[in-house]
């Protein structure tokens, strides 16, 4: 009868020290797909990033040259004109404030980029402005679900006036 | 009558314990090789997005117009000083074929050729299995490959995709990572 209830006690430390062992290389798995997720988050975030500081600092930069900052799009009607459906058609930075973006590369499924721009202020390039200046901040975020933290990247584009 | 159902149930329990223990093992072992496969395929990208990054970022340095003279899906040719010296030379990278690594384990990796002049093509073997160039104009429109005569004067920038894969597979499955950019370069 004792050494029925030794070998079960020993049976069932092993059982559990073999569950936390495969609990162990489970969780591995998912450190696995969350490090390939996120390596191709970054670039994926970088790519566009370069794709979006190419555009023009300002819709009413597009026609004109402007000196006084006042004169840009106002913080309020930042985001995608009327006539502008989707990415393709942006033509300057602030178009992409609030655009959301699906995307599956060949390896990893289901990426939402999520784009936010941003007037800062000129002695503090984290500090949002309540009104524009020549600094606007483009944001990318990027998410999926086997990622535990999203790649948040961003870039500062200055408007050059004395051109 | 007893020992010997003792002898055979112990033995039948035991097998049991060695077979979770050997579970656990192959499970810790396979975890640890996709582990390295995974370091590995990202040292890779790593070392291929920097090559093609130096080299794509010159495009049309000091080059006559057009300075790209080919451009396919798979390959691109163009022209650039990319050492600095006065001297255009004529650089052309382009994706190889399935069957040209057969070395590997891996039965879709392609070698990425470059060709400098009419120097001997270098291959390289960074396990890509996927590498597709794309080309848009000033307004960010795709151009139909191959890109052609006066077309080839309107690429503005040039998407670079790629998959890296592990050379070998554990338990079937290759370790693998997409990387993509888009270049601008200033001289285009």
């Amino acid at each position: 009868m004792g050494q029925t209830f030794l070998v079960l006690s020993a049976m069932m430390l092993l059982s559990l020290v073999v569950l936390q062992a495969n609990g162990l290389i489970l969780s591995k798995y998912s450190e696995t797909y969350d490090m390939q997720a996120t390596h191709e988050a970054v670039s994926l975030a970088e790519d566009r990033l370069d794709q979006a500081t190419r555009k023009s600092f300002d819709e009413k930069a597009l026609t004109k040259k402007i000196y006084n900052a006042s004169e840009f799009t106002s913080v309020a009607n930042l985001g995608p004109d009327p006539y502008e459906s989707g990415i393709p058609q942006f033509d300057d930075l602030d178009d992409y404030d609030n655009t959301t973006e699906t995307f599956s590369t060949p390896t990893v499924d289901n990426f939402t980029i999520v784009y936010t721009v941003d007037y800062v202020t000129v002695a503090d390039p984290d500090a949002v402005s309540a009104v524009p200046t020549f600094f606007k901040r483009v944001k990318v975020s990027i998410t999926n679900p086997s990622m535990s933290h999203a790649v948040v990247s961003s870039r500062v584009v200055v408007y050059r006036r004395y051109q | 009558m007893n020992s010997m159902f003792d002898i055979i149930s112990s033995s039948i329990i035991g097998s049991l314990l060695m077979l979770s223990i050997f579970a656990v093992g192959s499970n810790l072992s396979e975890v640890s090789y996709r582990n390295t496969f995974d370091y590995t395929v990202q040292l890779a990208v790593t070392d291929f997005s920097q090559t093609i990054e130096y080299d794509f970022n010159k495009i049309g340095y000091r080059a006559p117009k057009p300075s790209i003279t080919a451009a396919e899906s798979t390959g691109i040719t163009f022209l650039s000083d990319i050492t600095n010296t006065h001297t255009v030379a004529t650089i052309r990278y382009y994706a190889g074929d399935e069957t040209e690594l057969p070395g590997t384990q891996n039965p879709h990796d392609l070698p990425l050729y470059k060709k400098v002049n009419n120097g001997t093509a270098v291959p390289s073997s960074y396990g890509l299995t996927y590498m597709k160039f794309r080309y848009y104009d000033s307004l960010g429109t795709q151009l139909t490959v191959p890109v052609t005569g006066g077309n080839l004067s309107k690429i503005k920038s040039i998407k670079v995709e790629a998959v890296v894969q592990s050379m070998m597979p554990v338990d079937s499955t290759y370790s693998s990572l997409y990387w993509e950019r888009t270049f601008f370069p200033k001289n285009l």
